[in-house]
Parts: structure tokens; C-alpha cells; sequence
């Protein structure tokens, strides 16, 4: 793991931050650190506190959740993406493994050094916790929607399947995998509950 | 007493409010809509556009959705100090689900309008505001989740084929994940 400073051309790239000018994210750039994992490194597993987001620079990180000594991969994330920013809106344990499946460059934001952000630009704070908000009642929608299905008695088979649990050994095929991995749309919706 | 320090009143109580200073607590109480709703009446409807987030004084209310067969179940409560629809004042889609004074209620509500106001003064409380807003959106996801997912328990079989499901069962489920009562139990079953 290396540390060094984020700059605001780093975050600019990200949809998360469209709303912010250029003081609001050099504010937040402040309290960013850049984080490089090697293919097939540990991010964190779950179970760990939750205290950071992380935003992907270049490389893929893959969502797992393991069931009875097997992995299944719930999503991956590229260039781009944010994931993990529940916790900077609150405390959690992590509720699945992030790994990387290639070398992987990350935008690391620690929720205490985020909390500062508070102090020194309130609005470029309040703006991100709209965003996280926003994304927050987007998953909301998607669940709510699924759930009138169920109510409304729609009762079509389900044609997408989720992928079979793979075992720990075949991480390597993964590795090599299309990164749009075909999921179902349960495999989807757990993904979005998940962070 | 005037309508305007009824509502200063109720928001020193809150403890959502609690750490404002008299001048904002004087500036909030300005914008806040006051209205009583007596038992049955509808504060929002689900589907309808929502502009305002409601909190609630003295009273219940109940959190409603709709359901198959033109039923309706109690998904939650809310009662004093309770916020209620929040997320209309960031989120622009359709009112999620209903909300219905049980009781007589004491409601303050803050429009969208004034909200985005607030939000642009880049006070503490307009931050704090924020967070409380985010939590809660991302409590109704757990929640919405856990609803979900005892759906889901009851529909799929091993083999991954789906199976009818009553509106009792939908209900039982429901019921589990969060304490609730049918409003109408009309339901039209198939085993």
C-alpha cells in the first residue's frame, strides 16, 4: 500500500463529484490518500469496520460473498466507480470480500478525514452526503420496485440465473474473466444491497 | 399562541433540532407548516409527487403501501419527533408509500423550496440535516432489503422455480421483517 497526495484532476474523472467546483473538491482532495492493490490482494473482507469509500482509478476490484466455503462474485467495479461510501454517512461492518482482480490504483476517503472536510468547505460536504443520498434512494427505488412485483403477484419465472458459487481456486479464472459478468437480477440486486 | 412559536416550540423538542442556535431555531420555525390532521387523514399518498418532509409532534401516524388486490398493509409507525418522508426533499421521484394520521397528529412540514435554502447556507445544521436525511435513506434500504429477501426466501424453491404466493404468506413475511397489521386481509390466495 503506497500514500500520496490526490490531486483535483483525480477526481474530477468521477460522476460522484460533478456537483462540487473546484475549491469544493480541492477540499475534498485533502482528505483523499491513493491506495494500490496487487491482483488478487485483499481489500478487506467481511465482517471488517467499514471506515472508507473508495473510488477505482485503473485496475478492477471484484465484490465477493462466500457461502459454504465457496465465492460468489456479486460485481465488479472499474474505472470510474465508487464503492464503500455508506461509510461515510455511518459506521458498518463490511458486508462482503472486495478483492482485486488486477493490479488496482484507489482513491481511499477515510470517514474521519471526510468529517473534517465539514470544517473547511460545509458545502462541498453536504454535497457529497446528497450524492451518497441520492444513490442511497436510487437502490431504495430498485428494492421497492421488486417488492410491488412480488405484492402485485408477477409471477414469471425468473430467466437470468445467478452465476454458481466458484471456488477459491478458480480465482484465477476470474482473473481473466469479461468484467460485465453475466449476473441475474437477484445477483444485481444483491449487489446493491451490499455497501 | 401564534402559529410560528407553536412551531419554535416543537422544534426546540425535537432532538433532531437540538443542537441549533436560537436564531435558527427561530428561522426554521418561520418556515415550517403547521397543520393537525385528525385520525384517518392522509398526510401523502404513494405515487404522488413528494416536495416536503413531515415531523411529527403528539400523535401516530402510519406508514402505508399498497398491496395486491387493491389491499393495503401497515409496513410501520411513526410517532413523536419522528421525521417522515425525507427523502422527497432530495429525491424527485413518486412518494414511496402512503402516510396516514392514526391519531390526532401534530404536523410540522418543511417544503423542498425551503430545504434547498437551508441547504445552501452551509450551516452546521444544514449538514447535520444532510446526515440525518442519508441515514435514513439508508435504514429504509436495510429494511427494504430484509422485506425483499423474505419474498424472495418464500418464492424460490432448490430448483430455482417460482411458486404463487398469497397475500396472507406476502403478509406473514412482511409482518416478520417489521411489525405490522393488514389494513385488509381481502385476500385472494392460491396455495
Amino acid at each position: 500500500m503506497s500514500s500520496s497526495a490526490v490531486g483535483v484532476e483525480h477526481l474530477r474523472q468521477f460522476p460522484f463529484f460533478a456537483q462540487l467546483n473546484e475549491e469544493e473538491l480541492t477540499a475534498v482532495a485533502g482528505a483523499c490518500k491513493l491506495r494500490t492493490l496487487a491482483a488478487k490482494e485483499w481489500l478487506f473482507r467481511a465482517g471488517d469496520s467499514g471506515t472508507s469509500a473508495f473510488l477505482v482509478l485503473s485496475g478492477r476490484v471484484a465484490v465477493l460473498l462466500r457461502a459454504e466455503g465457496r465465492f460468489e462474485v456479486l460485481d465488479t467495479f472499474a474505472n470510474g466507480s465508487i464503492f464503500g461510501e455508506l461509510c461515510l454517512i455511518e459506521q458498518s461492518a463490511r458486508s462482503a470480500d472486495v478483492r482485486a482482480l488486477d493490479g488496482t490504483l484507489l482513491i481511499e476517503i477515510d470517514a474521519d478525514d471526510f468529517a473534517r472536510i465539514q470544517q473547511i468547505s460545509p458545502i462541498a460536504a453536504v454535497k457529497v452526503i446528497k450524492e451518497v443520498t441520492l444513490r442511497t434512494c436510487e437502490r431504495l427505488r430498485a428494492v421497492n420496485q421488486r417488492i410491488e412485483t412480488y405484492l402485485a403477484g408477477d409471477l414469471r419465472t425468473n430467466s437470468g440465473s445467478t452465476i454458481p458459487p466458484i471456488a477459491l481456486t478458480e480465482f484465477d479464472d476470474l482473473v481473466a474473466a469479461h468484467p460485465d459478468t453475466k449476473l441475474g437480477f437477484f445477483g444485481r440486486l444483491l449487489a446493491r444491497l451490499w455497501s | 399562541m401564534s402559529v410560528n412559536r407553536r412551531a419554535a416550540l416543537l422544534v426546540r423538542e425535537m432532538p433532531l433540532f437540538a443542537e441549533l442556535t436560537p436564531k435558527e431555531v427561530v428561522l426554521l420555525g418561520m418556515v415550517l407548516k403547521e397543520r393537525d390532521y385528525q385520525p384517518g387523514e392522509w398526510l401523502c399518498r404513494e405515487g404522488e409527487p413528494g416536495n416536503g418532509c413531515f415531523f411529527i409532534g403528539e400523535g401516530e401516524v402510519e406508514i402505508i403501501k399498497r398491496a395486491a388486490n387493491q389491499s393495503q398493509a401497515v409496513i410501520g409507525r411513526a410517532g413523536k419527533h419522528a421525521t417522515v418522508g425525507q427523502i422527497s426533499l432530495i429525491d424527485d421521484g413518486p412518494r414511496s408509500a402512503s402516510v396516514r394520521a392514526k391519531t390526532r397528529v401534530e404536523v410540522l412540514r418543511l417544503d423542498r423550496g425551503d430545504f434547498e435554502a437551508l441547504q445552501a447556507s452551509g450551516s452546521q445544521f444544514a449538514y447535520r440535516f444532510q446526515l440525518a436525511i442519508a441515514r435514513s435513506a439508508a435504514a429504509q434500504l436495510r429494511e427494504a432489503n430484509q422485506t425483499l429477501m423474505g419474498l424472495m426466501e418464500h418464492r424460490e424453491t432448490p430448483s430455482g422455480s417460482m411458486q404463487r404466493v398469497t397475500l396472507q404468506k406476502v403478509q406473514a413475511v412482511l409482518a416478520h421483517t417489521r411489525d405490522l397489521h393488514p389494513v385488509s386481509t381481502k385476500a385472494e390466495g392460491e396455495a
